[in-house]
């Protein structure tokens, strides 16, 4: 039977990335493009946890912290990054990131 | 009399007439017009300079045995430059014997004509400005004879010539009279062009010697005279020069006394009012050309001057033979001419021709003797045929004859002065023509050769020459049949104002040779004149102390003896003098006698009966006087369009090399000038424009990634990320 390795947890993760990367980028709509985010934070408390099950000495559970502190950071960041959007609709009544772009300005 | 009272009277007489022209002057500044009593304004000066010199000629000149001590004074006038290449100009004023004596025919003549133009201009136009103009020429003249400044005396020399120019043109109405005054101004311009040149060679060879210093006093030219006669100073190695110097000098005198080639603008000067002719272009101006060469004798002269060996000088030559030829050619145009002012003109080129010869023969006395006799009886000439012209309001001879019964004071005075002028005995032109012509032989007969002897032959031909030819215009005015019945009956004598100064005039005729009489009858040893206006006098005694004229040599051939310290060349000289006088003196009694008969017999006895025109020849030859020799013709038909031609040539040299060559080089700046122009445009600015056209689109470049879109940095951070893993790989796998 195939045996779990850290490869394959790293495989997983890195298509969570990947798959978080493409919908930030192709997305128009900014509450998918938080989602992408979510995609991308996921991947890497996935490294964080895979890490620390097959790299890390044994009782050490940093790992597992991080991933503790990425899910906190996450949920903070979608409560301001929803903030942000509502404002942004306030605004331009729309929700499409390639209308927002006065930040060029 | 102390020597400052001599300068300031003297100075006095040349500023009282300049005072008249000025208070006219500056009436018609303010006023804007003349004075009307402005002939009484001049009239009045030239008197008062004539009683001053008056004074002078009989308080210093008749003093003492040679007359007075010549007086000089300098003031500085300006200087430019400074140190060694200053040019200095001095007024220097020289007063000796010849200067007073100038001044007083000048000054005789000029009041005469002041009194007689107060009648004859009467009524004209323009009166009170004719009198301006006298009292500027007569300030001018004075001033010419004061001054011993050569380029001083260029200054009045060009001054008289305005003013004969503004005199001769003053019925400026009249065609002719326009265009006689503007070749009066043209021929003369000829004439001072060669004697300024003259000038500053002289200037110029003086200069090295006398560097920064006046060199163009007399005294200066004199002084190096005598140098080189000792072989030194600044002429030793230049007679050349000096020689060419001399002559240009003398080609100013061949305009102002009209010597031929340049004496055509003379006749043509009788368009200018008969008082004019008489002061201006018969008794003074035309003469100041004389005076100046006596002046400047010393120069012509060159190196033979101080030791009295100087008959071979190339310049007198030249002044001899030109005086010749004058006096002759002159002397045969009068012989045909109708006009009866035109007539009196030639008459006096021939008598400057004589005095021009005399100086060129090397006589100075007799020279200036001539033309003091001269000035008088010609100047009475004129006014009498002033007066002619008056009562027949014509000048062409053939509108007179006969007049001698109505007009017996003009008559008589003509009379007199035609005695004097043909050389009539007891007349003054005798003693002063017999000196001319004994000068003259004596220079042949101690030249030894034929050549030596043209200068006499030209003027004894001259001499008969004038007894006929002035009787002719006496008989063809004054006796025979009147020819013009209409204008005879209202003929009548001018009033006094007119006659007066004919008789003063025709009294100085016959007496102003007395001037050359042996003082005290002692015949052969002393003579009035001649003691008072030689070599000696003249220069010698002016230069006192000056060692370069120790032991001069003077010819004084109107003494029995020569002076005691003469060497050979003076005393052969002197002893050829004595030995032709008396042969001379008959042959010219003989001419006189002749050319009177002679007129006599063809205009009052064979009056009507054309003699000439019987024998061809000599008709021929009349066409040709008639045609003046064809010298006018020559200067109008061949001269001036010659002169034109070259001026074209030199215009179209102009235009088409200079201009063209100007042109081109400016066409070929033009062209570099397009070509940088556009090598600017395209590389110099297109560089700049180019780089800054780079750099614009490099920002836009840049610019396109900043577009605001978060999507977009994110695509760029993922690129990014991707390269370097992909260097990662390929530097570190």
């Amino acid at each position: 039977m195939l045996e779990v390795s850290l490869q394959h947890y790293l495989l997983v993760a890195a298509l969570l990335f990947a798959a978080g990367v493409g919908v930030i980028i192709s997305r128009r709509n900014a509450i998918a493009v938080l989602c992408g985010v979510e995609l991308i934070l996921n991947a890497a408390a996935l490294n964080f946890v895979a890490f620390n099950r097959y790299a890390a000495p044994a009782g050490r559970l940093d790992g597992q912290v991080f991933t503790i502190f990425i899910i906190i950071l996450a949920a903070a960041e979608a409560a301001i990054a929803l903030a942000i959007l509502l404002n942004l609709f306030q605004q331009t009544n729309t929700v499409d990131v390639d209308e927002a772009d006065t930040m060029k300005e | 009399m102390q020597t400052p009272d001599t300068i300031i009277i003297a100075l006095l007489i040349v500023a009282l007439p300049l005072a008249a022209w000025t208070i006219g002057f500056l009436h018609a500044a303010v006023r804007r017009r003349l004075p009307s009593g402005q002939d009484w304004i001049s009239t009045c000066a030239v008197g008062g300079s004539l009683t001053l010199s008056l004074y002078l000629l009989f308080s210093q000149v008749m003093a003492g045995p040679s007359g007075m001590q010549a007086v000089t004074h300098s003031w500085r006038w300006f200087a430019i430059g400074s140190g060694d290449h200053a040019f200095v100009l001095n007024f220097d004023v020289l007063v000796d014997n010849l200067t007073v004596a100038m001044f007083c025919v000048v000054n005789i003549v000029a009041f005469l004509v002041h009194v007689y133009s107060r009648s004859y201009m009467h009524g004209e136009d323009r009166y009170p400005r004719f009198f301006l103009h006298l009292s500027l020429f007569t300030f001018s003249m004075l001033g010419l004879l004061v001054t011993s400044n050569l380029m001083m005396l260029f200054i009045f020399w060009e001054l008289v010539g305005v003013c004969s120019y503004f005199l001769i043109g003053f019925f400026i109405l009249k065609k002719s009279a326009g265009d006689a005054a503007k070749k009066a101004f043209v021929v003369n311009r000829i004439g001072d062009a060669c004697f300024m040149a003259g000038i500053f060679m002289i200037g110029g060879l003086l200069a090295k010697q006398w560097p920064g210093q006046d060199v163009l006093s007399f005294q200066r030219i004199w002084e190096s005279v005598a140098m080189l006669g000792h072989g030194n100073g600044p002429w030793v190695g230049h007679e050349t020069e000096v020689a060419v110097a001399g002559v240009l000098v003398f080609m100013g005198c061949m305009t102002k006394s009209a010597q031929f080639p340049l004496h055509v603008w003379l006749p043509d000067a009788m368009e200018g009012p008969t008082p004019v002719s008489a002061l201006i272009h018969a008794a003074t101006m035309v003469a100041a050309g004389v005076y100046m060469i006596v002046r400047m004798f010393p120069l012509m002269a060159g190196k033979g001057y101080v030791s009295g060996d100087f008959l071979d000088s190339p310049a007198l030559w030249v002044i001899a033979i030109v005086g010749g030829i004058t006096a002759l050619f002159s002397g045969t145009i009068a012989l045909v001419q109708t006009d009866l002012k035109k007539g009196l003109a030639y008459s006096t080129c021939s008598q400057l021709g004589y005095m021009v010869m005399a100086v060129g023969v090397g006589s100075i006395s007799a020279g200036m003797f001539h033309l003091f006799t001269h000035a008088f009886f010609k100047a009475c000439l004129f006014l009498g045929s002033g007066s002619v012209i008056h009562a027949v309001h014509s000048q062409e001879m053939k509108d007179m004859g006969g007049l001698r019964a109505k007009m017996p004071i003009t008559y008589t005075t003509f009379l007199i002065s035609c005695l004097a002028i043909a050389g009539t005995p007891l007349f003054s032109g005798f003693l002063s023509k017999e000196a001319v012509l004994g000068q003259a032989a004596a220079f042949g007969e101690h030249h030894g050769s034929l050549i030596g002897w043209v200068p006499f032959a030209l003027a004894a031909a001259t001499a008969f020459l004038t007894a006929f030819y002035m009787f002719r215009l006496l008989f063809l005015t004054f006796h025979g049949k009147p020819g013009n019945q209409h204008k005879f009956e209202h003929a009548h004598e001018s009033p006094a104002a007119m006659s007066m100064p004919l008789v003063v005039l025709a009294v100085l005729a016959v007496i102003a040779g007395g001037i050359a009489l042996p003082a005290g009858l002692d015949f052969g040893t002393s003579h009035w004149f001649q003691d008072r206006v030689n070599d000696q006098v003249l220069v010698q005694d002016t230069m006192g102390a000056t060692p370069a004229f120790a032991g001069m040599q003077a010819h004084m051939v109107h003494r029995a003896e020569p002076l005691p310290n003469a060497n050979e060349a003076v005393t052969s000289f002197h002893h050829h003098a004595h030995h032709v006088h008396m042969p001379v003196m008959l042959m010219s009694l003989c001419a006189v006698v002749i050319g009177i008969a002679g007129a006599w017999l063809l205009f009052v006895r064979r009056r009507g009966h054309d003699l000439v025109a019987s024998i061809p020849p000599l008709a021929k030859f009349r066409v040709v006087l008639s045609n003046l020799y064809y010298v006018d013709w020559v200067y109008c038909q061949r001269l001036v369009p010659t002169v034109k031609d070259i001026a074209d040539l030199a215009k179209a040299f102009d235009k088409g090399v200079i201009d063209a060559t100007v042109n081109y080089v400016a066409r070929f700046a033009c062209d570099i000038a397009w070509f940088a122009g556009r090598v600017d445009a395209i590389v110099v600015d297109g560089a700049v424009n180019g780089s800054g056209a780079l750099m614009m689109g490099l920002g836009q470049f840049c610019r396109s990634f900043v577009n605001g879109k978060i999507q977009d940095y994110v695509k760029y951070t993922v690129w990014g990320l991707g390269v370097l893993m992909i260097w990662a790989v390929l530097a570190l796998g």
